[in-house]
């Protein structure tokens, strides 16, 4: 390198902002597009020359949205809700227990238990949605939101134990100790010392469960028929294999479907800096 | 594999007991860690293991969607797809989706890591807005690039061509040529994220002596990367890449929702291939469909072993 330390500190900086430049826009702007379009006139949707921005912003594509009959728009948020809050409550709760015994006791096999649960959320959906259509079917389970709770938490509760397992065992050990010897028995001391302290990390794999089943498509896809169990991805998706495209509408949707899952996993990541690094990917 | 050893070695724990962070111990605790173990276990055995044993034992059946009886079959399921099917270009085609993603979202998320791991004000929103496109639900995501690419709202095709980077239009999904780069955007724009996240939480525990040292001894911008910022993040590249792998492999969502695997076949790759066998395809044969999903199986087995060395490594270094 012939350059001098200032120029090439110069190069540096003006590199840096262009790359930055163009990676906010390429990431902010498909966003922006579609948060524009769903309050677009729908006259202005498909036009010629593109609007890049709109004076007379409307809510018309969200009111078609909840008024669409084949949709039934409040029904598949309930789905999505009811589906999402169960698999994170369930995964939570059997998370907690596997995640204190993974980090706290001394068992045979504990190790590679510990990584056997890490590899099991590793499993894709491609190579289990076949046979667990062939098991749902069996128990009359399709089409049914008790079934997807069940499905999704064979992805939740890996994920959740694998963090938890990890918050706990960052958590000094001799603070139940303590706990212990002034006569808490050891599930006492969990409870009273471990857990608390822990509540962070518990609050991060709720929201991140939470997340991963409200952003699952390809098991409710196959799993339900009608809006009995439909989730909002499944609604939004056969929206967009109509004939005729109703871009305002889907947009409306999408737009709405993200906002929850976006502030949770920002939420959650402010908890689980630490968590992630120091449980999920560190081991 | 030394875990293993270990654990084999000492079949009660009792090694336990000399473990710096001795704790007070109980006789009952392997009885209520199993105790504990059971709900998540039979969560991951029932739901993943058993699922995972009888996708084989379904494609050594002949299963319809339609039909309850499942006769056995041995291997025809096997020897007709390798044989006749579609699979061997759908498996060049996740082969090529896979490289190509993995390697585009390694480069833009390690520049991105590189200039969010430099002191500039903003840079906390800048981070925070690189996250979004992964915090996105993959049916926004692909919604979101669907219109930029539909071609009668037109957005993307006339920024482009008011910049003069192409002449005339693309039909990003409709021509076979497009849809797969097209696929590949939008997994990349989703998938970048992840990597430039990891790879910054790699480069900030980097002391500024270390750079300051390579400055001395006259290493320009280039070499302080090469061999000062590349091995520090190297273990945790490697992880990143592991996973993101496998996940990129077996891509479902965002594929089918853009372009359902076609036009024709350009973007048919494994995973779509074994859902339409299963369950959209004539007869609906899940069998034909869980042989697509077995034979990605060997794929997975050695990513899994991958990651496996590249974290027990990691923690031999660090330990």
């Amino acid at each position: 390198m012939t350059l001098g330390l200032k120029w090439e500190r110069r190069i540096k900086v003006i590199a840096g902002a262009l790359w930055m430049i163009f990676i906010l826009t390429w990431v902010l702007f498909p966003t922006y597009w579609i948060a524009l379009a769903s309050f677009k006139h729908p006259k202005d949707l498909a036009v010629r020359i593109p609007l890049f921005w709109t004076t007379e912003p409307t809510l018309m594509s969200y009111r078609g949205l909840f008024t669409q009959p084949f949709l039934q728009f409040e029904r598949l948020t309930l789905n999505s809700l009811t589906v999402s809050l169960g698999a994170t409550f369930l995964s939570v709760v059997i998370a907690v227990f596997a995640g204190l015994a993974l980090a706290r006791l001394k068992f045979p096999g504990r190790q590679r238990l510990g990584m056997a649960v890490f590899f099991a959320y590793l499993v894709p959906p491609v190579l289990l949605f076949i046979p667990l259509y062939v098991v749902m079917a069996a128990f009359k389970l399709i089409d049914s939101r008790l079934g997807l709770v069940l499905v999704y938490s064979s992805f939740t509760v890996p994920f959740c134990v694998w963090m938890l397992r990890g918050y706990f065992h960052n958590i000094p050990v001799e603070l139940e100790e303590c706990a212990m010897i002034d006569g808490c028995t050891r599930v006492g001391a969990w409870v009273r010392i471990v857990l608390p302290l822990a509540s962070p990390g518990i609050a991060a794999a709720a929201i991140f469960a939470f997340t991963l089943a409200w952003n699952e498509f390809l098991y409710a896809y196959i799993l339900t028929e009608t809006a009995n169990a439909q989730t909002m991805p499944i609604g939004l998706a056969s929206f967009i294999q109509l004939d005729v495209y109703r871009w305002g509408e889907l947009s409306a949707g999408a737009l709405l479907m993200a906002i929850p899952a976006v502030v949770l996993y920002f939420l959650g990541q402010r908890f689980v800096v630490a968590g992630l690094t120091g449980g999920a990917v560190k081991g | 594999m030394t875990q293993a050893g270990a654990e084999r070695a000492d079949p009660g724990g009792t090694r336990g007991m000399t473990d710096s962070k001795s704790r007070i111990r109980l006789p009952t605790e392997t009885v209520l860690g199993i105790a504990l173990m059971i709900p998540a276990l039979a969560i991951i055995i029932g739901l993943i293991g058993y699922p995972t044993l009888y996708a084989i034992w379904i494609s050594l059946h002949t299963k319809l969607l339609a039909v309850r009886d499942m006769p056995f079959v041995g291997l025809e399921n096997y020897v007709t797809v390798l044989s006749q099917g579609n699979f061997w270009p759908a498996l060049g085609r996740t082969i090529y989706f896979t490289v190509v993603s993995v390697a585009i979202k390694v480069c833009i998320g390690m520049a991105t890591a590189l200039v969010l791991n430099e002191n500039w004000p903003g840079r906390g929103l800048a981070r925070a807005a690189v996250l979004l496109p992964w915090a996105l639900p993959p049916l926004t995501a692909v919604v979101t690039w669907r219109f930029l690419f539909n071609d009668t709202t037109n957005v993307l095709n006339y920024i482009l061509i008011k910049a003069h980077l192409i002449e005339k239009p693309i039909l990003w999904l409709a021509k076979a040529e497009y849809a797969m780069p097209s696929a590949i955007i939008v997994g990349v724009w989703q998938g970048f994220p992840f990597f430039a996240i990891t790879l910054l939480a790699g480069l900030s525990p980097i002391p500024d002596d270390l750079y300051d040292a390579a400055k001395v001894d006259g290493a320009g911008i280039i070499h302080r990367f090469l061999y000062v910022s590349l091995p520090a993040v190297f273990p945790v590249l490697m992880v990143a890449v592991t996973l993101s792998t496998i996940w990129t492999f077996n891509q479902f969502t965002v594929i089918w929702l853009l372009t359902q695997g076609g036009p024709g076949e350009a973007t048919t790759t494994l995973p779509i291939a074994a859902y339409q066998h299963a369950f959209v395809a004539g007869s609906k044969n899940l069998s034909r469909g869980a042989v697509y999903a077995v034979l990605t199986l060997p794929v997975l087995v050695i990513l899994v072993l991958l990651l496996n060395h590249f974290i027990s490594s990691r923690e031999e270094t660090e330990a």
